[in-house]
């Protein structure tokens, strides 16, 4: 904040401190408006009704008092008392207010003839405005008279000789009848007459079921707009195929660098948070970078490289980094593009690079950041077998993050008593939550074995961070029938059941559960049966599953997985709605 | 391998972490009975009743211990009955014969009673085929407590199998034939056209010219079957509709979208409500366009200038002693229950029949929310509203699960309608 605008806040502040005087001079609704306001907003309806009333003796066109009035009549279910005064406002001043109120009572009392006589006349106060049409559109839909109202906006069509006039509120009365066909040609029109309505038309498409959605996009595809196609894109990546959707756009974007410029970063935006669209995404800003040129191109190419490297196509986000010009987009924008390249190398298996990027990042990037990339690389270093070098890059890095790291690369290496301890000196908190269940996760299934020291798990669970879930699994397996079943054997067991059921070998997965299930070690076998009747449930072997699960519940009755098996089981035998 | 995979397996061993031993103990329970309280204690109310049906089903003998902890059930401390309390998550307490002479003697004390429970109703919905269990708070309420059921609809009616069951269940059919009225607002949306096609292949399939006429003849056909002795439940519009069905024989009541012509321009004097079971002296909605059918309804949900706000309604405490039957149907851990809209929501004092008995009210209001009566050798139930944990239900709302209110007092009142004909004949009469 500048000088200038500290100065105004402050003097703001002290205003709002002053009391008495200043305080006083706020305006005072006067007289029965002052009450009627009062009393409303005490939620005393009756009172506030009685004053309203006094007010309009007064003034019969008070707008304030008319529709404080029609306000406290709802709740207390007397809105048909309206009438009188909204007709006697609008003799007294016809005024959008007035009308509105007597349109809105005359279709509660269901006189939809007369209502439409106060749309003509509050239209001929306001020629050409679609204002009267809507408010009776409103009116019906609030009182759910939906067929009226679609009556009601043909009409007002034909008065206004438009007909895209009131398509907002045409699109949600088709919408609510489930003719999305329909809603989409008129949130088309609606978008043409404002564009900003092409967002809440997304929102408001994107429920389209699975079995409409063809429809949808068969009326979308009958105009050749770049907005049509920017809806039609944002649908698609909606309805679970970014990929195929940033292709459409791309295809549709007209030469204009500001519109396509737009379209792109709009599409980007509204898959920054969506799983799964992060290649999208990364696609959608390379081409944004390429459409333009300068710092902002760099920015561009920043963000795709990013989200490319979230997506996990590190060619796709080295391409980008490659076209990077040196010294483009500002020394944040540089600090971003190091730190994705330090991303690609390390999931590349290029620590050593990455190590060498990181160095010359020192003095560029903020201490914390800097410690947290360098973590990183430990891992990374970790990951190509080189623990003895991954140690050496937490030196110095006394944060309880680099504690919890450390603690990570020991039991890497088999020191489980080394990895425990350091995991207790690291607290439960440190690093990001999922770091912190990771943590605890991995506390659980070491802590039972007797041993302080294994090897073979460290491998093991070193193969698995390596993505390596086949020989992750494999040595989990023989880990497993090493140990004694209640000294962490059946927990071991448990994680490569796991890994299998991940890797989408169902049969071995299943032995190893019915192996977890079997020892009968108190911390284990509850939640393998409950692994283990999800997945034969997953395979729709249903009357397994429900023995199980009820195997499960008698046995362990006591066990914190007992409310997740008991949902297990309403849900295979039907008798709750499927989750 | 995916990180979510490995955190989800070792939450779930983190989890199981708590477990003491294993318990083997369930073949050993030496105690003859087993209650199941249903005050506040129970873990899960409506599985309750589940257990108890099933336990009737294997042809053990049950009592309802009616206003003993909000209706608790006896049951028998039989190893299969102990196995599905488990199973089912339902609190229940080892009674052994001291503990069970002291209840009797508070039992007999008190205004309470116990009524034996005999035989497992044979339940049917009537329901079209093909239909969601999830917009039907009695099959939704009987799935989740695993009470048996069939299915009739209108072809299954017409043939007489309804004297295959005990007690039937009507939801939010209209007996009128008008597809509860919703043709014009919601004219082509496909639930509505599909239901409309159904409804007149099926009439058209029995033989008769129009829905509305065919609907009327389902509609005597369920009051001739309670007349001969069942149990009818009926819920929502299914209420409201099956008596105006009952009670225009010879009138036409339908709008023209129905059976091609209006409705008759003196109908409402034309109506003979001595055919009908609850309900009389209502006037009858004339708007085709308006999803309103009489003014028997006092919510009027549909009807913009008609429309009451919801409230709660309160049971009535009868005597246990004297008058099981309402006893029974009113057992609840809450007196106040919060009231839900349906198409009909509830019943205005005006239009019942004098030997109606009300079972809830709106303190105040015009308006009554359960109701019973009797019609020959057999008896009915009318309950108002729709789903009573979604109180203001629309078309195409998520459907309620259960499971996430497994002590909600507006469902027990369903459920103490499956369990009543399983009471033993002679406890019956009032």
């Amino acid at each position: 904040m500048n000088r200038a605008c500290s100065s105004i806040l402050v003097l703001m502040l002290m205003l709002l401190g002053t009391p008495g005087p200043l305080a006083a001079q706020r305006p005072q609704v006067p007289g029965d408006l002052g009450v009627a306001l009062d009393a409303e907003r005490r939620g005393d309806f009756g009172a506030a009704v009685a004053a309203y009333q006094r007010a309009l003796a007064a003034n019969q066109a008070d707008a304030t008092a008319l529709l404080g009035l029609e306000r406290s009549l709802e709740p207390l279910n007397r809105s048909h008392e309206m009438l009188g005064p909204a007709q006697a406002a609008v003799a007294r001043a016809p005024s959008p207010a007035a009308y509105s109120a007597l349109i809105r009572a005359w279709v509660a009392h269901r006189n939809i003839d007369s209502a439409r006589a106060a749309v003509s006349g509050w239209s001929a106060l306001a020629k050409g405005e679609p204002a009267p049409y809507r408010e009776l559109v409103h009116a019906l839909v609030r009182t759910r008279q939906r067929a009226e109202a679609k009556r009601a906006v043909e009409w007002g069509r034909a008065q206004l000789g438009n007909d895209n006039a009131m398509a907002y509120d045409m699109a949600q009365l088709r919408a609510s009848e489930g003719d999305w066909a329909g809603a989409t040609r008129e949130w088309l029109a609606a978008a043409r007459e404002l564009p900003g309505y092409r967002l809440t038309a997304l929102a408001a498409l994107t429920p389209v079921p699975e079995r409409e959605r063809a429809a949808v996009r068969t009326v979308l595809g009958t105009e050749r707009t770049l907005e049509a196609r920017e809806l039609e894109a944002g649908l698609l990546a909606r309805w679970g195929d970014p990929d195929e959707a940033v292709k459409l756009l791309i295809a549709a974007l007209p030469p204009d660098r500001v519109r396509a410029s737009e379209a792109l970063r709009g599409f980007a935006s509204g898959l920054q948070t969506r799983p799964g669209a992060a290649r999208a995404r990364g696609a959608a800003l390379e081409e944004l970078a390429r459409r333009n040129s300068g710092d902002a191109a760099a920015r561009a190419r920043v963000e795709a490289a990013q989200a490319y490297h979230q997506a996990g196509d590190q060619a796709g986000a080295r391409r980008v980094l490659a076209a990077l010009p040196a010294g483009r987009g500002g020394a944040a924008a540089a600090a971003s593009a190091a730190s994705t390249l330090i991303g690609v190398l390390l999931s590349e298996g290029k620590p050593a690079e990455a190590d060498a990027e990181l160095d010359k990042l020192r003095d560029r990037l903020p201490a914390d950041e800097w410690q947290a990339l360098r973590r990183s690389v430990a891992l990374g270093w970790a990951r190509v077998g080189q623990l003895d070098r991954g140690e050496a890059s937490l030196i110095g890095d006394s944060t309880v993050e680099g504690l919890a790291m450390r603690g990570r690369l020991a039991i890497f290496r088999g020191d489980l008593k080394g990895g425990v301890d350091l995991f207790r000196s690291a607290g439960p908190y440190a690093g990001s939550r999922e770091e912190a269940a990771h943590r605890t996760a991995l506390l659980a299934l070491v802590q039972p074995i007797a041993a302080d020291t294994l090897p073979a798990l460290g491998a093991a669970l070193l193969a698995l961070e390596r993505g390596d879930s086949a020989r992750g699994a494999e040595s989990l397996e023989q880990v497993g029938e090493a140990l004694p079943a209640d000294k962490g054997g059946a927990g071991v067991m448990l994680l490569a059941a796991s890994v299998r059921g991940a890797l989408g070998d169902s049969t071995d997965a299943e032995a190893l559960l019915r192996k977890a299930a079997a020892s009968e070690v108190a911390a284990t076998a509850p939640a393998a049966e409950l692994e283990l009747a999800r997945l034969l449930l997953a395979q729709r072997r249903s009357s397994e599953a429900v023995s199980l699960l009820e195997h499960l519940i008698l046995t362990w009755p006591q066990s914190a997985t007992v409310p997740e098996a008991r949902r297990a089981l309403d849900e295979a035998k039907g008798a709750v709605p499927p989750t | 391998m995916k990180r979510r995979h490995f955190m989800g397996t070792t939450a779930a061993t983190l989890a199981g972490l708590a477990i003491p031993t294993p318990l083997r103990g369930l073949a050993a329970i030496r105690a003859p009975w087993l209650l199941a309280p249903m005050d506040d204690t129970q873990a899960d109310h409506l599985k309750a009743y589940g257990v108890a049906f099933r336990a009737l089903e294997r042809g053990e003998k049950v009592e309802w211990l009616l206003n003993y902890r909000s209706g608790s059930f006896l049951l028998p401390g039989s190893a299969a009955t102990a196995r599905d309390a488990a199973l089912a998550g339902v609190t229940v307490h080892d009674a052994d014969a001291g503990a069970v002479t002291s209840i009797r003697a508070e039992i007999a004390q008190a205004n309470m009673d116990a009524v034996p429970l005999e035989k497992a109703p044979r339940v049917a919905i009537y329901s079209p085929p093909n239909a969601a269990p999830w917009d039907d708070a009695v099959t939704m309420a009987l799935e989740y407590a695993g009470v048996k059921y069939e299915k009739a609809w209108d072809q299954e009616v017409m043939q007489g199998r309804l004297s295959d069951y005990d007690w039937l269940h009507l939801h939010h059919e209209d007996f009128t034939g008008q597809y509860s009225k919703f043709v014009l607002n919601y004219a082509g949306a496909p639930w509505l056209t599909e239901m409309m096609q159904r409804n007149q292949d099926m009439a058209k399939a029995l033989g008769f010219d129009s829905v509305p006429a065919e609907k009327r003849a389902v509609a005597q056909r369920i009051a001739g079957f309670v007349e001969q002795g069942g149990f009818l439940f009926a819920m929502c519009t299914a209420t409201e509709t099956i008596d105006l069905a009952l009670a225009s024989a010879g009138t036409d009541i339908a709008a023209s979208f129905a059976d091609g012509t209006p409705m008759a321009a003196d109908a409402n004097a034309r109506m003979d409500w001595s055919r009908g079971l609850a309900f009389e002296n209502a006037r009858l909605e004339q708007s085709p366009t308006m999803a309103v059918f009489s003014d028997i309804d006092g919510h009027q949900v549909n009807s913009p200038d008609r429309r009451q706000e919801l409230g709660a309604f309160t049971l009535f405490d009868f005597s246990a002693k004297i008058d099981p039957v309402p006893t029974m149907l009113v057992q609840n851990h809450r007196q106040v229950i919060p009231d839900f809209y349906g198409l009909t929501t509830s019943f205005n004092r005006r239009t019942l029949k004098p030997g109606v008995t009300v079972m809830a009210e709106e303190p105040g209001a015009p308006w009554v929310k359960y109701i019973r009566g009797e019609v020959g050798q057999g008896t009915w139930t009318f309950y108002g509203g729709h789903d009573p944990e979604d109180p203001q239900h629309q078309i195409g709302d998520a459907p309620t699960d259960l499971a996430l209110h497994p002590h909600s007092p507006g469902y027990r009142l369903i459920l103490n309608n499956v369990l009543f004909p399983a009471a033993k004949k002679k406890e019956l009469k009032t």
